[in-house]
């Protein structure tokens, strides 16, 4: 799957343009392709796909093997109506979404039958709709009168458009937004009704149109059931599932999960990277990895006390995600390269910081005992559960809470043991030293001792009565002399 | 955000007309200087890291050419062998690359050459690759020669300097003269900014037919 990750980053359309003989048409027109339509322009692509639609009506399958919207192009109408019974039965137990998707899947096919339904459906939209037009609609008012009102007239044109085409499969459909995305651009340039948009207010309105149609159309365009979307889903979520032991170590992620306040900062980046799936424009999707990526420096720089670079960067994101296991990730990542700005995903801190997240899964995807430098056996056991890596006790830790309290107490414990162990050594070492000070201390002083031996002198008796010549000698006394008055 | 250097620039934006936008991808063995290299180019700096900078792995920087302003970004990327594999998502739709090797260590400078066959053989046919051989400071324990080096680069028409990020030795010049030999044709350079929303889905032949001819560096 990294392969098609890889197709998708190749921008497309709306002007952006890097890598020509990438970005050329397979067929070899002249125009750019698309790695949505398999590398084709929108035009052969549509020559391709008629043709590969013309050849299986003439196969006629019966026999449904799983369709590769991607390689198949769209499937032939039986043989959809096979797929869609296929997964209906396929995923009866596998989760609470394919019965919710069931529910619309069969509101869908009474939609066919009766085109008022649209209506019906429309008269209630989402919360995020609502919201998204209130938005929207403060934005146009901002706008001038014909702009604004042209703008309206488009995108509405373009919202009918998409819902009675809600069978197509999803590779139509992200070539009919892209190209509605390039036309609303082309319009803005051109149209007399926008004469004098300067390039910001241009990129601003196409901003707002992006986000509008896409939250209007989310349940078409996200995780459409003509995709294999929801199995690929559930494979990487099994997949990180299964690597949850892997440890900050393993992958060079200079992550110090033990102390509390990183931790703290760890589950912020895992929040910021599962809200990615509640938000419903690519833009908005884009920001929330944007803000778990900014996190993650955050991390890195208080667990490594300098600045981190993508030699770091990279192993931590993968880290968050292996502890995230953000819902729908395949979805939500495959919705943002269908239905955002190509030009977003290939320049700019965003398209960086979203090129990292396609790495991350990648790996995750491809991680094998080579990639966590593990010998095979090592790598087979850990991954059937029957050990778990030394030091791995954060992994366990966002699993079972008790668990991880345990684990942290216990290298408390044995954080303790050890400087208990010092501190023995160490009053050892003090002690055995006072010894040895007092050792040395008493030798030096016998040493002086016998170097200065104390003899005690006989004591010579004085007699100041005694007769003495030398008190002959000296001058006699004074004597007092009256004072004259 | 990270690190959208302002102040300090090396060569500021100056009053040029004209402004492209180029991608750059930097490769090199984990532990060779790239971030050092960039953090260098970007904010002038050298291990004392400013509050500011919570990470070098994005950044974007301008250098000023006659009448032009060429704005790189910089993407780095992980260089640890087992993330290897990932490079060619990076480096899709790049302009520019820059492959960092260690003169202290021969190991960085064989995987260099890996990196350089692999930007060849599959990036983009006009990218510029710069090879550059960093911590020239520590000559004292270079285990690469320097016309070992340069020998190579010449036979795969490669730019080649050997650069400090700590003294800051060559530093900007292989910046600078990555952008010089960048195809700066609006339509092909895929950068101007005028030009960001347009409809330049078609790109004419004579933009394609000029770029190849700057672009005989890695052919």
């Amino acid at each position: 799957m990294s392969a098609a990750y890889n197709e998708y980053l190749v921008p497309g359309k709306r002007g952006f343009h890097i890598d020509e003989s990438a970005l050329m048409c397979k067929n070899g027109c002249d125009f750019y392709g698309n790695p949505v339509w398999q590398g084709y322009c929108s035009k052969c692509w549509r020559d391709h796909s008629q043709k590969a639609k013309q050849a299986q009506q003439l196969q006629h399958h019966h026999q449904v093997s799983p369709v590769q919207p991607g390689v198949s192009g769209s499937p032939h109408a039986f043989a959809k109506f096979e797929e869609k019974k296929r997964q209906q039965v396929d995923k009866r137990s596998k989760s609470m979404r394919s019965i919710f998707k069931k529910a619309q899947g069969s509101i869908k096919a009474d939609q066919a039958s009766h085109p008022t339904a649209h209506w019906n459906q429309q008269k209630q939209p989402s919360f995020e709709s609502q919201q998204v037009k209130r938005d929207f609609d403060d934005f146009l008012k901002s706008l001038r009168k014909p702009a604004a009102a042209d703008v309206f007239k488009q995108i509405h044109a373009f919202v009918e458009k998409v819902q009675q085409s809600e069978d197509m499969p999803i590779e139509d459909l992200s070539e009919m937004v892209q190209d509605f995305y390039q036309s609303m651009a082309e319009r803005l340039q051109t149209h007399t009704a926008f004469k004098g948009f300067s390039e910001e207010q241009a990129e601003q309105l196409l901003g707002f149109i992006e986000k509008y149609l896409t939250t209007r159309l989310y349940k078409l365009l996200f995780c459409p059931l003509t995709t294999d979307d929801e199995e690929k889903d559930l494979r990487v979520q099994n997949r990180i599932r299964s690597l949850n032991w892997i440890t900050t170590t393993q992958l060079d992620a200079e992550v110090d999960d033990r102390d509390p306040v990183i931790r703290e900062k760890i589950d912020q980046a895992i929040t910021d990277i599962i809200k990615m799936d509640s938000k419903r424009a690519p833009q908005d999707k884009l920001a929330c990895t944007v803000r778990c990526s900014k996190q993650i420096f955050e991390i890195l720089k208080a667990s490594r006390g300098q600045p981190a670079s993508a030699d770091e960067f990279l192993p931590a994101l993968i880290y968050i995600v292996l502890k995230a296991n953000p819902p729908l990730l395949h979805s939500n990542m495959s919705y943002v390269m269908r239905f955002g700005d190509p030009s977003k995903l290939m320049k700019g801190e965003a398209g960086y910081y979203f090129t990292n997240l396609c790495c991350a899964v990648s790996f995750i995807e491809n991680i094998n005992a080579e990639s966590l430098s593990l010998t095979q056996e090592e790598f087979g056991r850990y991954m059937s559960g029957e050990a778990v890596p030394p030091g791995g006790y954060g992994s366990n830790g966002s699993t079972c809470e008790g668990l991880r309290l345990m684990y942290q107490n216990l290298n408390a414990l044995a954080e303790l043991c050890k400087r208990q162990e010092t501190l023995m050594e160490n009053t050892l070492t003090l002690q055995q030293e006072m010894r040895g000070f007092k050792e040395a201390m008493l030798q030096e002083i016998d040493g002086v001792i016998a170097r200065t031996p104390c003899t005690i002198r006989e004591r010579v008796k004085a007699n100041i009565d005694e007769e003495d010549s030398e008190v002959d000698n000296l001058p006699p006394p004074l004597l007092p002399t009256p004072a004259s008055v | 955000m990270a690190g959208r250097g302002t102040a300090q620039r090396p060569n500021g934006a100056g009053a040029a007309g004209k402004i492209c936008q180029f991608k750059l991808v930097l490769l090199g063995e984990s532990a060779v200087g790239k971030s050092s290299l960039v953090l260098r180019f970007v904010k002038g700096q050298f291990h004392e890291y400013q509050e500011s900078t919570i990470g070098a792995a994005f950044l974007t920087q301008t250098v000023c050419l006659d009448d032009l302003t060429v704005k790189f970004e910089i993407w780095d990327t992980a260089g640890q062998e087992r993330y290897h594999s990932l490079a060619p998502m990076y480096y899709r739709g790049a302009q520019a690359a820059i492959v960092v090797y260690d003169i202290t260590t021969q190991d960085t400078f064989s995987r260099a050459k890996t990196w350089v066959k692999e930007l060849q053989r599959q990036a983009s046919p006009n990218i510029v690759i710069a090879l550059a051989g960093n911590k020239a400071d520590l000559a004292n324990g270079r285990m690469v020669e320097f016309d070992e080096a340069q020998a190579y680069s010449e036979e795969n028409g490669l730019l080649f300097m050997e650069t400090s990020a700590k003294t800051a030795m060559n530093v900007n010049d292989i910046f600078l003269a990555i952008a010089k030999k960048l195809p700066k044709n609006d339509q092909a350079g895929g950068g101007a900014v005028g030009q960001g929303g347009s409809g330049s889905r078609r790109l004419d032949e004579g933009g394609a037919g000029s770029q190849g001819s700057t672009g005989k560096c890695c052919k």
